[in-house]
């Protein structure tokens, strides 16, 4: 299993990926970091999953469904989630102008 | 004694049957854990933040609801605090996180509300490692917490503050979240009893989520009997969490009873001894170990062999895993409608610059390789096979389960180690989760209890070292039971470490 | 359509592909459907169109940390629905999956969606006769919106929307013009609506369709180099961006350069396509199975019941009324719009299936005219079915005339009154009773002898001036009909007597 590119160069595409800005110095560093520790998680390439499915988590008899009806959860309040946004303009939450 | 040194010592379990009575005072029980806090904290800084008024005010409610003969919860007059991994409406929480300083939630989680409603009094919200990833409390913006029982040690992590208030009885419980052993780890290196219960078991509803396969709520005590009592009140379906298992919730507290009354005879204790031939296992950790199991065999059970052949692999495919969970999970992390928001004219730069100043290094690491395994490219060799390997994991658990009745191991390979220690290698980090991380990736209960101490040499103090039992799905009863069991024939759990005075 | 219709707009798309039909011209449609619950898909909060801004939200739909989705058992239902409609294997299970990418509409950083297990697989959409097969439909929620301000640093987002049911119903690329495709839409609004699980409204936004068009030449077995059209919102910008769309690659293709894979948005201005992005921009959206949610399980139980809840589809429909006796377009024009059908059956209930015609042409004409000048719905008509039936009623039992019945059901529209009603405050009863009109008829005929000589000479012609004189004596209200057939009576009475 190769690795695609030199870990300077992986590490800022992933960074992009994530919206993550890192510092030349923390680029340098996770670089290596993620580098061993993939090659340390490469070693799961050894173990034999012919035919074994991707585990399911929780067992269900059902799919989790619920009604159609508008549940009043009295705990949330919802102005004070609007306060909790950074910026807001008049109701609308605000960012940094972008196009569609 | 003081009056409240007298109801330090009691037990969640036995205080609240106190406070039912009316024998000892909400208010009083509140203010004897108020004033210990405000005795450790300058040393432990294990809160993120305490909410006194608040919960004397609550304490007063549950006096006079017992006065005017109203029924009180099971928890009732009980102080306890919350790792601040869990949302609570009015309650500034951070998850241990910069990109949430500041945030304070406007809804309640479900365990904080449960907790209310079984009369509990919230003392505060505890220091962890950033959003759940670490083990040893150091991964956060805030003052790292020490270990009571050696101050220039780690307390184990992520719930290192719940692990280093309990120990210090600054809270009579406290709430943790376990997703690769960051409850029992913890527990184990401050001696402590901590219970991770099976996936789905407790609601994940209000939990900020590292990784949703793997996350489990659960408690840090000083007692068997009272990490099963707040299992009594967190156990059960929420609507809230669609993984949250619609099955009956047992009677855990006679699952104790009978462990501490009983015995075990008839109980099979299965251990992989293929496992314990773990480079880098102290030795102190094995001698104990050891004591452990015989302990169990002269309560009455009997040992067994079980083979995990997977156990080899369990580290790594948890690294894949809970890192493209947490990648997934942290997405939403943006400054856009809460937290953290550093302004840059353009939205892009918005996003990475808040990111970048509020996640710290750890998280960014698995934010990076959670990212690349999730790659369409990747996502075959690495999240689609880890997921395989998971099967085959979960599958040797389910066979040795047919051939015994609880899986022991130590909880962690040392007993701790000095804060700063390990910072550097992360990869030296994620292997301390050896033992703990296979009953994450099985969905499995398992338990964390006080097994004795490491001797204190020249080189080190005197350092906890707990004993991990792994139970089959929705074995609660019988994780509870060996442990009480343990328990009863032995007394670690009533030490106590000597910080801010006399324990 | 009619025939007329269709041979025009084909013809468009053949102009647009150079003129000449030397490219195949290949459209695969993706729609977005919201559906029409009371809640949103993955949490218990209300939505509707058009409340103020940030209202319809909750901890969940701002993807505020610690909250879980939960499925809305409803929208599964509607999704089933429309499944069943258009043919589909239901899956017996299907996973959610994650989709990620960062965008402030999206509150989590990814959307909740079904990735390569979808609850539905194959089907068909039938438009005049062609089966358009379908790949797949899936189930997933709904971002929030973008207002972009023109001046100004920022742009603003309401969540409102955010978390809101869709489905996306996907065909395969079996489309071969834009009219084609603009009648796949139609008949696809057209049984969403009848299912009563969206109200499919493009201009809402509660139906949006993504085009993507490529050229090859015939006898080619390999498709073009696709190009996605987006955020089109509605039939007839839909059609002009396809051909717009389809004139710019056969362009590029004349000239012998490549079509580069891109996203292209439509200008309806210059009624021209322009690229938004190109394919090296292309996301990796990080898909993998939700593990918030457990596998979604559809049993028989749930197709039974969603079976159950089907109501007569558009085309069932449609043969029903060309069986009554309509022709197919007039079957297509009343089914386009389920209220229009259900009125036409309501009122067909009140009178007999032989009036099926007779019925069919007044709603048709006087009613659907009446509605579209005063930009009224079927649904909101103030005649009601119950009020047509009277005035065919008294059309049809003589009590008023065909001219007369126009204009009573102009007034009865306006003026929100019964037919009836109007007919006796204004006076519209024609008088059919022969005494009184023979009356009339003897009075004409004395007063008019010369007319009256050429009539009993046998100049026919001249029974119109007879007719017409008696009916401006009566004010219009004598009966054509018995006018007739009474002067015929008098006129053998005059010419037996002489």
């Amino acid at each position: 299993m190769p690795s695609d590119h030199a870990p300077h160069e992986l590490v800022d595409t992933l960074a992009e990926l994530a919206r993550l800005e890192l510092s030349r110095e923390e680029a340098a560093q996770l670089g290596a970091q993620i580098e061993t520790i993939l090659g340390y998680i490469r070693s799961l390439q050894t173990v034999d999953v012919d035919k074994v499915p991707e585990y399911l988590t929780a067992e269900q008899p059902g799919s989790g469904l619920r009604p159609d009806q508008v549940a009043v959860d009295e705990s949330f309040a919802m102005d004070r989630a609007l306060a909790g946004v950074p910026v807001l303009r008049g109701r609308l939450v605000a960012v940094p102008k972008f196009k569609d | 004694m003081s009056t409240r040194d007298a109801i330090l010592q009691l037990s969640a379990r036995s205080l609240a049957a106190a406070v039912h009575d009316g024998s000892i005072s909400a208010v009083d029980a509140t203010q004897a854990y108020l004033d210990r806090l405000s005795a450790t904290e300058p040393i432990l800084h294990a809160y993120r933040c305490t909410i006194p008024e608040r919960a004397l005010a609550e304490a007063e409610a549950i006096d006079a609801a017992r006065r005017a003969g109203e029924p009180l919860g099971p928890l009732a007059g009980v102080p306890i605090a919350l790792k601040d991994i869990f949302v609570t409406e009015g309650v500034a929480t951070t998850c241990g996180s910069r990109i949430l300083d500041g945030w304070t939630p406007p809804y309640q989680g479900t365990h904080a509300r449960r907790g209310a409603e079984a009369g509990a009094v919230l003392l505060g919200k505890l220091a962890m490692d950033e959003f759940g990833m670490g083990s040893s409390n150091e991964n956060t913006p805030f003052d790292p917490v020490p270990n009571p029982w050696a101050l220039d040690h780690v307390p184990g992590g992520s719930s290192g503050g719940s692990a280093a208030a309990v120990a210090a009885r600054s809270c009579a419980i406290g709430l943790g979240s376990d997703t690769g052993g960051s409850i029992r780890q913890p527990a184990s290196l401050c001696n402590l009893v901590g219970l991770k219960p099976s996936y789905g078991r407790v609601s994940r509803h209000g939990m900020i989520a590292f990784a949703s396969s793997l996350d489990q709520a659960g408690p840090l005590a000083r007692e068997v009997g009272d990490a099963a009592l707040a299992l009594q009140v967190l156990a059960g379906h929420d609507p809230h969490d669609a993984t949250s298992l619609d099955e009956p919730v047992p009677d855990y507290l006679a699952a104790v009873d009978r462990g501490a009354g009983e015995g075990l005879g008839g109980l099979k204790v299965g251990v992989d001894r293929r496992v314990l031939a773990l480079e880098g296992l102290d030795a102190d950790v094995r001698e104990r170990f050891e004591a452990a199991l015989a302990v169990l065999v002269g309560a009455g059970a009997t040992l067994c062999e079980v083979s995990l052949p997977h156990f080899d692999h369990a580290v790594a495919t948890y690294y894949v895993l809970c890192t493209a969970e947490a990648s997934s999970n942290l997405a939403r992390y943006d400054g856009i409608r809460y937290g953290l928001r550093r302004a840059r004219p353009s939205l892009r730069e918005s996003y990475e610059a808040t990111r970048h100043d509020g996640f710290g290094s750890e998280v960014k690491r698995r934010i990076l390789l959670g990212t690349f395994v999730l790659r369409a490219e990747s996502y075959a060799d690495y999240y689609g096979r880890a997921m395989k390997v998971r099967t085959l994991i979960a599958r040797d658990y389910a066979a040795a389960f047919t051939r015994c009745d609880v899986i022991a191991s130590p909880t962690s390979p040392v007993p701790g180690w000095r804060l700063g220690e390990k910072l550097d290698d992360p990869l030296a980090m994620y292997l301390s989760d050896v033992f703990t991380i296979g009953a994450n990736l099985a969905g499995l209960p398992a338990i964390s209890i006080p097994a004795g101490f490491s001797p204190a040499t020249e080189l080190r103090p005197a350092l906890p070292i707990g004993l991990q039992l792994i139970g089959p799905r929705l074995g609660e009863p019988v994780l509870l039971r060996v442990a009480a069991a343990h328990e009863a024939a032995t007394d670690w759990h009533l030490r106590a470490p000597l910080v801010g005075g006399a324990g | 359509m009619n025939p007329g219709e269709r041979a025009k707009r084909a013809a468009q798309t053949e102009a647009a592909a150079g003129g000449k039909p030397d490219y195949q011209v290949v459209i695969g449609l993706e729609v977005h459907c919201q559906l029409a619950t009371r809640t949103k898909m993955f949490t218990a909060c209300g939505y509707a169109i058009g409340a103020e801004p940030n209202t319809q939200i909750d901890a969940y739909t701002l993807g505020l940390p610690g909250t879980l989705p939960v499925p809305n058992r409803e929208a599964i239902e509607f999704a089933l629905r429309l499944a069943l409609a258009v043919h589909c294997e239901i899956q017996p299970i299907s996973r959610w999956a994650r989709k990620h990418y960062f965008y402030p509409d999206l509150p989590k950083g990814y959307q909740i969606t079904q990735a390569d297990q979808p609850y539905a697989r194959g089907g068909y959409i039938e438009i005049s006769g062609k089966r358009i097969p379908l790949q797949r439909i899936h189930i997933e929620e709904d971002a929030g919106k973008n207002v972009h301000l023109a001046d100004g640093d920022v742009s603003l987002i309401d969540y409102n929307r955010a978390g809101a049911p869709l489905v996306e119903i996907v065909s395969l690329p079996e489309l071969r013009s834009a009219a084609e495709a603009a009648d796949y839409m139609r008949e696809l609004r057209t049984i969403v609506r009848y299912l009563g699980v969206s109200e499919a409204n493009m201009e809402e936004g509660t139906l949006r369709c993504d085009a993507n068009v490529s050229l090859r030449r015939p006898g080619v077995a390999e498709l073009g180099t696709r190009c996605e059209i987006k955020n089109l919102n509605s039939f007839k910008f839909l059609e002009a961006a396809i051909n717009a769309e389809i004139r710019r690659q056969a362009d590029l293709l004349d000239r012998g350069e490549p079509v580069v894979q891109s996203t292209l948005s439509y200008d309806t201005v210059r009624d021209r396509t322009k690229i938004m992005r190109t394919k090296e921009a292309a996301a990796d959206y990080r898909y993998f199975p939700e593990p918030d949610l457990p596998p979604l399980a559809i049993d028989e139980a749930m197709i039974a019941e969603a079976r159950a809840r089907l109501p007569e589809l558009p085309w069932d429909r449609r043969r029903r009324l060309v069986e009554l006796g309509l022709s197919a377009y007039d079957a297509g024009v009343l089914t386009a719009e389920r209220e229009l059908s259900d009125y036409f059956d309501a009122t067909l209930a009140l009178r007999s299936a032989s009036e099926a015609k007779p019925i069919c042409n007044w709603i048709t004409g006087e009613l659907l005219r009446l509605l579209n000048a005063s930009n009224v719905s079927i649904a909101e008509c103030p005649v009601s079915p119950a009020a047509l039936a009277e005035l065919l009623e008294l059309l049809d039992s003589g009590a008023i005339s065909g001219r007369a019945a126009k204009e009573v059901l102009d007034k009865a529209f306006t003026e929100r009154l019964s037919p009836a009603a109007i007919v006796e405050r204004d006076g519209y009863r024609q008088v059919s009773d022969h005494g009184a009109i023979a009356t009339l008829i003897r009075e004409v005929v004395a007063r008019n002898p010369k007319q009256l000589e050429q009539l009993l000479a046998g100049k026919d012609k001249v029974r119109g001036f007879f007719v017409g004189q008696v009916m401006r004596e009566s004010k219009g209200q004598a009966n054509p009909q018995i006018v007739n057939e009474v002067l015929e009576q008098i006129v053998a009475e005059l010419r037996g007597g002489e």
